[in-house]
């Protein structure tokens, strides 16, 4: 072969390798790189109290919830408050009234989250879905006054920028929620309180969750790998909510399968709320499985997190590069 | 999945490579690449199962501007869809007659334009056009939720409550009520009064959500669906027939009056009056955007959406179904 000729033979070769790589790339994004990169690992951090703040009953413990996160940390020491910003008033039948329901979604509420290891639950209790109309301002303020009455080390909620949330009560509570944690450590905010012998607090650590497949808005940072018991107990709590293991869903899921002459095998022979409890279960499997395939665990839980020294832009980064031991 | 647009463009490439030489081969590759990595296409979806369509918008000519659905509800009305197309404003700001001329006139008008794409009904709900900032968001919602259980639409189609960007205090306040309005439907226990006047709750299967695509993040689409020229065309007629708003022969005169300024003309306006000029260019916008959407994702003409499907609302149902779900 001459030095012209092998030069071509090079020149094709590499060409057929581009294609390849190019063809392959259409079929697999991973390989131009579009996959998702796995996030920073998260650890418990060191503290002791920790204070979940959701508008509804179960949204603790829900796929997108912190149920993982908070059984690890109830195992590390922790101890928690779990604060129900809705009446729940909504969620369950009608057969004894709106009141029922609310009192039925919080003993609920105390079941699951004993389970978590959580140890106290407060019911602010505004209407369920009519928050669009509800004062971020009284809201922030009942936040404001819990995390100076708690001092919690950790806070938990709903990120208030997560894009495609169509529930008002989370948006509200989201927001309340990401003014107070700011608000509550500045003194000349709520100055009646210090009259009260409470004093301003800065929560050094902040988790939001958020449905990630809802676009934009909601990036998460970290995640946090789970044991299998951390998973089984995140769902055993979502179970503990007894209007998520009513017929519904699974009922009308079938239904609409039925309609277009579709079934899942392993759904035949249940009953409506089997079926519905094993779609649940397996559903927060799933979740707890995608997270971590993502990021090379078996199970994970993802967030946006901010710790300690976010609020000075920097600071942290400074910190770990200038710190030593005295 | 690989979308169909994915496949096409592929081959397009392969018919490529083996028509050139080895030199010019390394180049196509690399642009492709480089544009791959760039642009993914699209998703391309279908038209879904069903028999009624809802579009709900804060204006008379929301539905069939560049960034409208206009199209899409063209196609799914030559499918075999009824449409419905709910105005939330009163429009009387657009115009130069009057308030209370230019709802009327705009009202005509709006239904002249939505029979060019298959839609026979106009609900107006007449909130103060560009006042909807004070507009109380719950019974905006409340109103929207009882449309919604009443006509039991298959799909429904918005703009998208998080488009970053928009300036306009109608299109936010609709928007933020029609996707609570989406959801809340299907639940019984909210308005429960609806069900003393017969109403049943009503979970809309499939959404669509819209919005300017050069206003930053936030509106994020997911699917391109294609269409023929018959529906850009009648989109364009749609959007046209606002001609208490559009049909401007100032707009063609200014556009045409600058170009003269700087020496420059476009020889397609020539002999044309302001009038028809206003026409021409405004039909451009509309075949502008439907090929540059088409091109971008393997079609020929496109618009893009931001859509929720009928399993969307449970995480992972979705894929569930795909991987486990058999004929019965």
């Amino acid at each position: 072969m001459n030095t012209e000729n092998m030069w071509l033979a090079v020149r094709a070769g590499v060409c057929r390798i581009v294609a390849v790589l190019c063809v392959a790339s259409f079929y697999f994004p991973t390989l131009s790189g579009t996959s998702i990169s796995p996030l920073p690992e998260g650890h418990v951090p060191p503290g002791k109290t920790l204070m979940v703040i959701q508008p509804h009953h179960d949204d603790h413990t829900w796929q997108y919830g912190f149920g993982g996160l908070i059984a690890k940390m109830t195992e590390a020491g922790y101890k928690g408050v779990y604060v129900r910003v809705s009446n729940d008033e909504k969620d369950g039948g009608m057969q004894n009234g709106w009141g029922a329901n609310d009192i039925s979604n919080y003993e609920d509420t105390l079941d699951a989250t004993k389970n978590l290891g959580l140890g106290e639950v407060i019911s602010l209790n505004w209407r369920n879905d009519h928050m669009s109309s509800i004062p971020h301002i009284e809201l922030r303020d009942q936040i404001i006054l819990l995390i100076r009455k708690h001092r919690p080390d950790v806070v938990m909620s709903y990120h208030p920028w997560g894009n495609y949330d169509r529930n008002p009560d989370h948006r509200k509570v989201s927001w309340a929620v990401g003014s107070a944690v700011w608000l509550a450590g500045f003194a000349n905010v709520r100055r009646d309180h210090a009259k009260l012998g409470l004093e301003p607090y800065q929560v050094p650590h902040k988790y939001y969750s958020h449905r990630s497949d809802y676009g934009r808005g909601y990036h998460p940072n970290i995640f946090v790998e789970l044991s299998e018991d951390d998973v089984a107990r995140k769902a055993k709590s979502y179970r503990l909510h007894k209007i998520r293991v009513s017929a519904g869903a699974g009922k009308r899921t079938r239904e609409l399968l039925d309609a277009k002459g579709l079934k899942i095998p392993a759904l035949d022979g249940l009953s409506d709320e089997q079926a519905h409890e094993r779609l649940q279960e397996m559903l927060m499997v799933w979740i707890s499985k995608q997270r971590g395939q993502e990021n090379g665990v078996p199970y994970a839980e993802v967030f946006y997190y901010m710790d300690e020294w976010h609020g000075v832009p920097g600071l942290s980064d400074y910190i770990q590069a200038n710190v030593v031991e005295r | 999945m690989v979308s169909s647009a994915k496949v096409r463009l592929v081959g397009r490439v392969i018919a490529l490579l083996n028509a050139s030489d080895n030199g010019f081969r390394l180049l196509i590759l690399c642009v492709v690449v480089c544009l791959n990595a760039a642009a993914q296409p699209l998703p391309v979806g279908d038209i879904p199962a069903g028999n009624r369509l809802m579009i709900v918008q804060a204006h008379h000519d929301d539905h069939t501007w560049q960034w409208g659905f206009g199209a899409l509800a063209a196609r799914m009305t030559d499918e075999g869809y009824e449409g419905i197309f709910v105005r939330v404003s009163n429009d009387e700001k657009d115009g130069d007659d009057g308030d209370a001329h230019n709802d009327m006139v705009n009202l005509r008008e709006c239904k002249a334009a939505v029979a060019h794409i298959g839609i026979d009904t106009v609900i107006s709900l007449n909130w103060r056009n560009d006042y909807m900032d004070p507009t109380p968001l719950q019974e905006l919602q409340a109103q929207l939720i009882l449309l919604i259980r009443k006509h039991r639409p298959d799909v429904l189609m918005a703009y998208d409550p998080w488009g970053h960007y928009d300036r306009n205090p109608d299109h936010r306040k609709v928007s933020q009520a029609v996707a609570e309005a989406y959801w809340m439907a299907g639940y019984g226990n909210v308005h429960r009064e609806h069900l003393k006047l017969g109403l049943k709750p009503w979970r809309v299967p499939h959404l669509y959500y819209t919005q300017r695509s050069d206003y930053g993040k936030g509106h994020e689409p997911n699917v391109a669906v294609g269409h023929d020229l018959s529906h850009v065309r009648r989109k364009a007629d749609g959007m046209i027939a606002h001609r208490n708003i559009y049909h401007q022969p100032g707009t063609a005169r200014a556009i045409r009056g600058a170009l003269r300024e700087q020496g420059l003309e476009v020889p397609d306006l020539a002999g044309l009056s302001d009038r028809d000029a206003i026409d021409q260019i405004e039909k451009w916008y509309m075949y502008w955007s439907s090929e540059r959407y088409g091109r971008e994702n393997g079609l020929d003409y496109a618009e893009v959406f931001y859509q929720r499907r009928e399993w969307d609302h449970i995480p992972g149902l979705s894929e569930h179904i795909q991987n486990n779900a058999i004929s019965r």
